[in-house]
């Protein structure tokens, strides 16, 4: 059992693709970290730099305490398991699991015990005889984990372990990789691009991207607090709504939309919104002006004097109501409507664009506003007009970079 | 094995035709493999034939049913050249370079596929360079080297040219190319060094390719006739098909001597041949869509 | 290259760095080819420019483009040459059809298929010699040899008997036919693994477009087969310049020189009168002509599938 340390680690590919930029992660004993990201972010690449599959570019690796980055993957004392399962085809599940034991010189009575123990942990004790090319993907998926299991390694590395599996067994396996880590109470990094696998599995996520790291942190924080629009947009299904628009503080009399003021206030009573004037957003190409619940209290001293801030504001679509004309605080027109059971997302066209901050570079297509709502007969349809009330207290606010300031 | 027909010629959509279209080419086909089987037929039969009557009922229909058949051909083979001696030859001879041949060029295509190493690139074109040197081109220079330095009549020097083989590498390079690398990656976490996972984790896997190598290895060398023409003069190193051109200029000329040697010499190729067509078949297939 | 975005396919293992490991898995294959087939390669350009002749007592001596022009207004040599064309224009456009014949009848799969293969394929496993010398037999002189007793009882009688491999007239031609019985069926190979390679539903969709089995084969299996007919062509075409042994054996380049190719002259040079450095000079000529053969294929075929030649490197 140990902990996981990178340092500054850099990775620039012999092509000059720079894979890995500066990344500081630390995975404490007995954590599970899950490393999510898009596909390319360099989330995989982290996985080969830590089990010693590729060579830093730059940084330092640190295993239980011991500086690995040069030691060859053997020597690393980790065990990895991957997203094609990698497992030998000609030989036996019971091979399978004997042979990094019998890398590594274990007798082999006990490579026997070892496997046949590691068969009984994950069912697999009646496939000991079979081949892998005979198994089911579940199965498959098994034995790889228990070729990694059967060694004790000091961490685990898991790439993508569930992305073969169909959707049923994927939450099965899920659970059960779970169950198995907290057991065994092994150091293990996780990478996905399935931010519910990260969500329900992970003790703490990275979420990476174009090979820097976003944040890190409980899943539940970053949902709530994203530090940029990235991972707002990333994580939530779909992600949080980005629309463009200008900070100012609120003038000293308020006018414009009481009926809205009142409402928000119960819950976003915070102190500071009482005690240094309300700030609202004027959102690009639209009419009216958005309340924000909180902002730092520096950025309230250089804009009262300044011209109004540029800034991203962000809302969950959960956090979103349909209301009447009367109280409304935006209003679009539904394009589409999807159905996921027990609620229904709107997609909304605004007046004005929301952006799509998961894009690569460049100004991305119309993204619609999403509203999640619950399934009821009264729920609108394609092409009609509605009226949004956000609840304002879950408002983010983002500067025009991206980067969250309302936290504190 | 041999006498179903192979699933991969199943006929199906268009290949089915109609039932009079079928019987056409199934008697085409029969025609066809008649007349390429007839000279196989003229060569075993005459070889059971006393030998004032070989050449006097060769040609005829009646001629291909062997009546009164003799082995006595067969026994002056024997008599006559040191006939064993012959096909041990060839065996050391060809199943050295076949198993040098899997061994050295193996090891270097994993080389060449796998590894990063100043110079892979260079040495690989150089590798694919000499795909078109035949060797032909090369015999007389050869043959002049091995003569200036007195290494004529042995072993080795039918041998040793032909183990590095330029195909063999290209072979096994574009298969080691399109091994899932992961699995290799897999025994290296595992705690495999390099030569362990190429001894149980890319040899074990790549079972078929070594087996396509190893028959193209043979059917490209145990006919070789210019090379040992050139370096060979002693009986007691030299291989069939020097040996049965020499034997039919033994005097007195025996065509029923000489069919005999040459259905020794063939046959268990032959039998080996039609028990394992598909696995001929699909080597050759390979070798020549790649190559 | 490698099939994912990722550019994992250029970063290798990090023992694998290491020179000695490289050189050793990749170390006798290299001095093999280096030694068997480079060095004589070279060897063979220097001795070309020199008077080498085996076992002479005088000194060597460099004589710059003498041995080619020796070469190449020898009459014998043009004559070696002119075979070596005539050979190859016919062997290659027949084997070619005969395989490309039988190639289709295979691929219908009716009954039998199997024992066809069987037959047709067999002689691929032969040694030339061996068939050379079951052919020595067949085109015996005389009306008992085989194929003129044949050849007279089809014809009733109207069939004069033949003295095949000493006939100027037929030996090259007896010659070609026993080299295309053995050839076909590697090339049948080729074109039926090219022939299951087609999609059955390109022949669906031109068969719902009207197209009888002429069209379809016209349309549909011919530009379909293009990359193996080419291939086939050029390996047939390089291995008819090849053509030794079974000259060597039946008519030692006979009669009246009708049979003579490169490499026969180039092997007796050297090997029956010991002019090492005019048959090195043969031999680097036999080879400019084998890689244009090549170089011209492999343009063809690459026409096709640009993607080859990148993949190489």
């Amino acid at each position: 059992m140990a902990d996981i340390r990178l340092t500054s680690v850099d990775k620039v590919y012999p092509g000059g693709v720079h894979a890995v930029r500066k990344l500081d992660l630390a995975i404490e004993d007995g954590e599970l970290v899950v490393l999510l990201g898009p596909s390319g972010c360099g989330k995989s690449t982290v996985l080969r730099l830590v089990a010693g599959l590729e060579s830093l570019s730059g940084g330092e690796i640190h295993i239980a305490g011991r500086r690995v980055d040069s030691d060859p993957p053997d020597r690393r004392d980790v065990a990895m398991v991957f997203q094609s399962y990698a497992l030998y085809g000609h030989m036996t599940v019971q091979e399978n699991l004997e042979f990094p034991l019998r890398m590594r010189g274990v007798p082999a009575a006990e490579r026997r015990s070892r496997a046949v123990e590691t068969a009984t942990l994950l069912e697999l004790t009646d496939l000991l005889d079979q081949r892998p090319g005979a198994l089911s993907g579940g199965q498959q998926q098994r034995v790889a984990m228990g070729r990694a299991l059967v060694r004790q390694p000091a961490a685990f590395l898991l790439d993508e372990p569930l992305s073969n599996l169909d959707a049923r067994l994927r939450v099965h396996v899920r659970e059960e990789i779970r169950s198995i880590q907290r057991k065994l109470g092994v150091t293990t990094l996780h990478v996905t691009h399935d931010q519910v696998e990260a969500l329900s599995l992970g003790d703490r996520i990275a979420v990476l991207r174009d090979g820097r790291l976003q944040q890190v942190g409980p899943g539940q924080e970053l949902y709530d607090h994203p530090r940029n629009t990235f991972v707002a947009a990333f994580l939530g299904q779909p992600g949080m709504n980005l629309l463009e628009g200008r900070l100012a503080p609120e003038p000293s009399e308020p006018n414009g939309e009481p009926t809205a003021e009142r409402r928000s206030a119960p819950a976003g009573a915070s102190p500071p919104s009482e005690t240094a004037g309300s700030w609202r957003v004027t959102l690009t190409g639209m009419e009216g002006r958005l309340p924000v619940p909180a902002y730092p209290a520096e950025l309230g001293r250089s804009a009262t004097s300044g011209p109004p801030d540029s800034v991203i504001v962000g809302i969950r679509p959960e956090d979103v109501d349909v209301v009447g004309a009367e109280s409304g605080l935006l209003q679009g027109t539904v394009e589409t409507v999807e159905e996921l059971g027990s609620e229904r997302v709107l997609h909304v066209e605004l007046p004005a664009p929301t952006m799509d901050a998961t894009r690569e570079g460049g100004t991305p297509a119309r993204t619609l506003f999403a509203v999640r709502t619950p399934r009821t007969r009264t729920s609108p349809g394609p092409g009609e007009r509605i009226h949004l009330h956000p609840r304002i207290e879950k408002i983010r606010v983002f500067d025009a970079h991206g980067t969250a300031i309302d936290m504190d | 094995m041999s006498a179903g027909v192979p699933p991969n010629t199943a006929p199906s959509g268009w290949r089915a035709g109609s039932g009079r279209g079928r019987l056409l080419t199934g008697m085409a086909l029969g025609v066809a493999g008649l007349v390429w089987l007839a000279p196989v037929l003229v060569m075993v039969t005459a070889s059971l034939r006393p030998e004032s009557r070989v050449l006097t009922e060769a040609g005829t229909l009646r001629g291909l049913v062997p009546d009164d058949p003799t082995l006595q051909n067969y026994r002056d083979v024997f008599d006559r050249v040191a006939f064993a001696r012959i096909l041990w030859n060839t065996f050391v001879i060809n199943a050295s370079i076949v198993v040098g041949g899997l061994a050295v060029n193996s090891t270097a295509a994993y080389a060449l596929a796998r590894l990063e190493w100043p110079g892979r690139r260079l040495t690989l074109a150089f590798v694919l360079a000499l795909l078109v040197v035949p060797f032909e081109a090369i015999a007389v220079p050869l043959f002049y080297a091995t003569t200036v330095l007195g290494w004529r009549d042995t072993y080795l020097v039918q041998i040793l040219p032909f183990v590095a083989n330029a195909l063999s590498i290209y072979i096994f390079y574009t298969f080691f190319r399109g091994l899932p690398r992961e699995v290799e990656d897999a025994a290296r976490v595992d705690g495999a060094g390099p030569w362990r996972i190429f001894l149980e984790v890319v040899v074990p896997s790549s079972r078929t390719v070594f087996a396509t190598v190893a028959i193209v290895t043979f059917v490209l060398h145990w006919g070789l006739y210019l090379w040992p023409l050139l370096v060979t003069s002693r009986v007691d190193v030299r291989p069939l098909p020097l040996g049965i051109a020499t034997f039919r200029t033994l005097p007195p000329i025996q065509w029923g001597d000489v069919m005999a040697f040459a259905v020794m010499m063939v046959a268990p190729v032959a039998l080996i041949f039609t028990i394992l067509q598909r696995w001929f078949t699909r080597s050759i297939a390979a070798t020549g869509l790649k190559g | 290259m490698s099939t994912g975005r990722s550019p994992r396919g250029a970063d290798i293992h990090p023992w694998s760095t290491s020179l000695r490991l490289a050189s050793t898995l990749a170390g006798p294959a290299f001095v093999g080819l280096g030694l068997f087939v480079a060095a004589p390669f070279l060897l063979a350009v220097v001795l070309s420019f020199t008077d080498l002749r085996l076992g002479s007592p005088l000194p060597i001596e460099w004589v710059g483009l003498e041995q080619y022009r020796r070469v190449l207004t020898s009459p014998t040599f043009r004559r070696a040459f002119f075979n070596n064309v005539y050979f190859t224009a016919v062997v290659v456009p027949v084997q070619t059809a005969l395989a490309l014949a039988a190639a289709l009848l295979l691929d219908r799969g009716v009954r039998g298929t199997a024992l066809a293969r069987v037959a047709l394929l067999l002689p691929v496993v032969f040694p030339m010699a061996l068939i050379a010398v079951v052919w020595e037999l067949l085109y015996a002189a005389g009306p008992d040899g085989p194929l003129n007793a044949l050849l007279g009882s089809l014809t009733l009688g109207l069939w004069t008997p033949r003295d095949f491999l000493r006939d100027p007239a037929l030996a090259m031609p007896a010659i070609m036919v026993l080299s295309i019985w053995q050839g076909m069926g590697f090339q049948m190979v080729i074109l039926s693994a090219g022939l299951q390679a087609i999609p059955d539903h390109l022949h669906e969709a031109a068969a719902l477009d009207g197209a009888g089995p002429w069209g379809r084969f016209r349309h549909v299996t011919l530009p379909g087969l293009k990359r193996p007919l080419v291939l086939v062509g050029v390996v047939t075409a390089i291995l008819s310049f090849r053509l030794f042994d079974q000259v060597r054996i039946l008519t030692r380049g006979g009669p009246e020189e009708r049979t003579t190719t490169v490499m026969y002259e180039a092997v007796t040079a050297a090997f029956d009168r010991q002019q090492v450095a005019l048959s090195a000079a043969m031999s680097v000529i036999f080879f400019l002509v084998v890689l244009s053969i090549s170089l011209v294929g492999s343009r063809a075929g690459d026409s096709h599938a640009p993607a080859r030649t990148a993949e190489g490197t």
